[in-house]
Parts: structure tokens; sequence; C-alpha cells
């Protein structure tokens, strides 16, 4: 018992930590780029995989009938 | 005003690039014919946002437009509508909920993320949309396009309540996320789109009105839903939905502490008077600048406004580190 409230305590010291923490402006900056380009890539392989005729197809659907509207 | 204008320049471009990068986007997919980019009704929404972004005194009428563009899709079943033309999905919608899916210009990244994984497949599409809209505008679109958010704050106006629950309970719309997705791969079914989108809940009364087929029992379990969330946000402080459940908001939360768009504050102007730590519907300390702020704020621009000594402004990184308003002698005594 001891131990799962001391676990507890240990998440949520870890919680408070990791949501007070402040970004450092430049690392920020060159994440943001990774991101950007990941983004990129992401959707790049999207159309590579053939997402994109799943997507039309999606696009077309009919979901009124599927949710019983 | 030296100042003020290099901050508008700073907005000024990441209006032109995105307003670019998405015609380009748009007609590139029209052309080659895959799919449309998004839905009329967003893309006027989203523009205008962009237009007015610099000041938050648009964001109501920004608000009001979008909640309007987004009911357009009922004209399409009406006499002399375009149903015909346009399909009923138009595309992938970015960055909202659909918006009751048969109404929709777009579709929901949420539904369609189930759909993925109800067909075995990796969200590749899905999930770069996510990054796109994540690292450019962050929450923004939660704070000034979002249907739901409109209606928040009008409940919020109206209440009188104050409890604020506690912070940690804001990590259960990714448990939230989580479930969703593993709910649709064990039963094989949009189960969010179903039983608890709201998009669902906003669109069902007019596509009950005009088209006649939806069923009693669904119209009033979606009513009653709605009737929970809006209630739940009636006894607490600001946007309940928004901080605890809001999936697409915790999507976008993820990358929000990236995106190119955010709110800063300046310790120098500060009086410490918190009243941009009252007025925010997130329940947010602006001054703190922590990864819990950058997740969850909305940039919906309300402790600028609120803000007398201009500690508080809009920033970009194409901006220059200036307030946003000539700091008054209290400010500057401060």
């Amino acid at each position: 018992m001891a131990s799962g409230a001391g676990f507890g305590k240990s998440v949520r010291r870890f919680g408070k930590r990791i949501a007070g923490a402040r970004l450092d402006p430049y690392l920020v900056a060159r994440v943001r780029f990774v991101l950007f380009v990941a983004a990129l890539l992401v959707i790049a392989v999207a159309f590579v995989a053939g997402d994109d005729w799943f997507v039309r197809r999606f696009a077309t659907y009919d979901w009124a009938r599927d949710l019983g509207f | 005003m030296a100042m003020a204008r290099s901050r508008n320049i700073g907005i000024g471009v990441i209006i032109v690039a995105l307003a670019v990068v998405g015609f380009l986007v748009a007609m590139i997919m029209k052309s080659t014919g895959l799919m449309v980019f998004t839905g009329y009704g967003m893309l006027i929404s989203v523009i205008i946002m962009l237009l007015t972004l610099g000041n938050p005194f648009f964001r109501l009428p920004v608000q009001v437009l979008s909640f309007g563009t987004h009911r357009l899709g009922i004209f399409r079943k009406l006499p002399g509508g375009w149903h015909a033309e346009i399909p009923r999905t138009s595309g992938v919608s970015c960055a909202l909920n659909c918006q009751a899916c048969e109404l929709a210009w777009v579709g929901c990244p949420i539904g369609m993320m189930q759909r993925f994984v109800i067909e075995n497949r990796f969200p590749f599409y899905i999930l770069g949309v996510f990054l796109i809209f994540g690292v450019t505008l962050g929450r923004t679109v939660c704070g000034w396009l979002c249907p739901f958010g409109l209606l928040l704050d009008c409940v919020n106006k109206v209440c009188t309540h104050k409890y604020e629950p506690p912070n940690w309970l804001r990590v259960f719309k990714y448990v939230y996320i989580i479930g969703l997705v593993v709910l649709a791969a064990i039963t094989a079914f949009v189960v969010y789109c179903r039983y608890a989108c709201f998009g669902a809940m906003l669109g069902i009364f007019p596509y009950w009105l005009t088209w006649n087929t939806v069923g009693w029992v669904w119209l009033i379990y979606h009513l009653g839903v709605f009737a929970a969330y809006i209630s739940l946000s009636y006894f607490t402080h600001g946007r309940a939905w928004c901080r605890y459940f809001c999936p697409l908001g915790g999507m976008l939360g993820l990358f929000a502490p990236f995106s190119l768009i955010r709110v800063k504050h300046d310790w120098k102007w500060c009086t410490d008077c918190k009243e941009c730590v009252r007025i925010c519907p997130m329940g947010l300390d602006p001054r703190k600048q922590n990864l819990m702020f950058r997740m969850e704020c909305l940039n919906c621009g309300r402790c600028i406004t609120m803000c007398k000594t201009g500690s508080l402004a809009y920033s970009t990184p194409f901006t220059l580190d200036v307030p946003s308003k000539t700091p008054t002698p209290e400010g500057v005594e401060a």
C-alpha cells in the first residue's frame, strides 16, 4: 500500500515536472523544422502507400448510412 | 508604431506562406483528381482567421462565420441545392471535427484515423495532416474556428460557476484517443463518430429537420449527450470539453509547443495582476510559458486583450520581441 502511494506520488511529481518544463527556443526551432520535414515525408509516404486512394474512397463514402442516421 | 508594424509583418509572413502553400496543395490535388484538400467552408474560415489573427477583436466574428459555413452543407439537400454537384465529403478536415458527417464538407481526422485502424492501415496521411497543422497553427483553430468552441464560449458568458478541476485530468483526452483507437481496432466500428462526437450532435438536428430520416432514438441520444457536454462546461470554468475530452485538440496539442504562432509573455511590463489567469478559458497561467501552457493554449487572445500593460502578445519566429502596446506608467513602475 505504501509503495503504491509512493508510486502515485512519484508519478504526480514527474507529471508536474514535465508540465512545468520550459522549452529552449533554439530547441523548439530545430524540432519545428524536423517536424515540418517529417510531415511532408509522412504525407509523401501516405501517397506512396496508396492512402490517397483510400482517402478518396472514404471521402465519397456514405457516412449517414453507416452511422444509422 | 514601428513595433506594432514589425509584429504585423511576422503574422503577415505566415499568412502569405500558408495561403500560397494551401492554394498550391489544393490545386495540385484537385488537378490530379486525388482529393480536395479541404472543404470550402473550412477554407473560407481559415483564410479569414489568418487575415485577422493579429487582432483578437475579430475572433467572435470569425467563430460565428466558421459556425455558419460548417452548417452550409444543409443546403445541399434542399430543393435546388448543390447536392448533386458536390460529393458528400470532399476530403479530410485538417483540424476540425466533420460536423455531422452527412452534412460535412470535409471528413474528421479522428473518424478517418479510426477507419484506417479498422482497415489495418497505418494512418500516414492523418498523421501528416496533424503534423502540418500542429507545427504551423497549433491549437489556434480550437480558439478561432471550432463551432463547438463558440457554443462553449457562449455558455461561459452566462456561467457563474467557477469550479476548477485538477490539472492532471487534462491527461484524460490522451487516454480517450488511445481508447478510441483500441476500440476501433477491437470492434471494427467508428465508435467515436456514432456515440460521442460533438459534430454529430451539432449536425443531427438540422439533418433531422431537412432529411427526415433520423430516428427519434438517435436524435434524443445525441441531443442528450450534447446537453451533458454543455452542462459540464456550465459547471466548470472555461472550456471543459477542450481541456479534458477533445481528441482533436489533444492531437494538435502534441505539436503545439513547436507551432509558429503562440502567445508570449514579457515580465518586464507585467504588474502581476493575474487578470490573464482569471480570463483564460483553459485555466492556464500565460505568465509561466511552460510546456503545459504551450500544449493547451488556444491562442484565443483573451489574455492579450485583458492585459493592460501589453506584456502579452502574439509571437511568431518572424516577430521581434516587443510588447504589443505601449506600456503604461504603472507597467513601467512595476
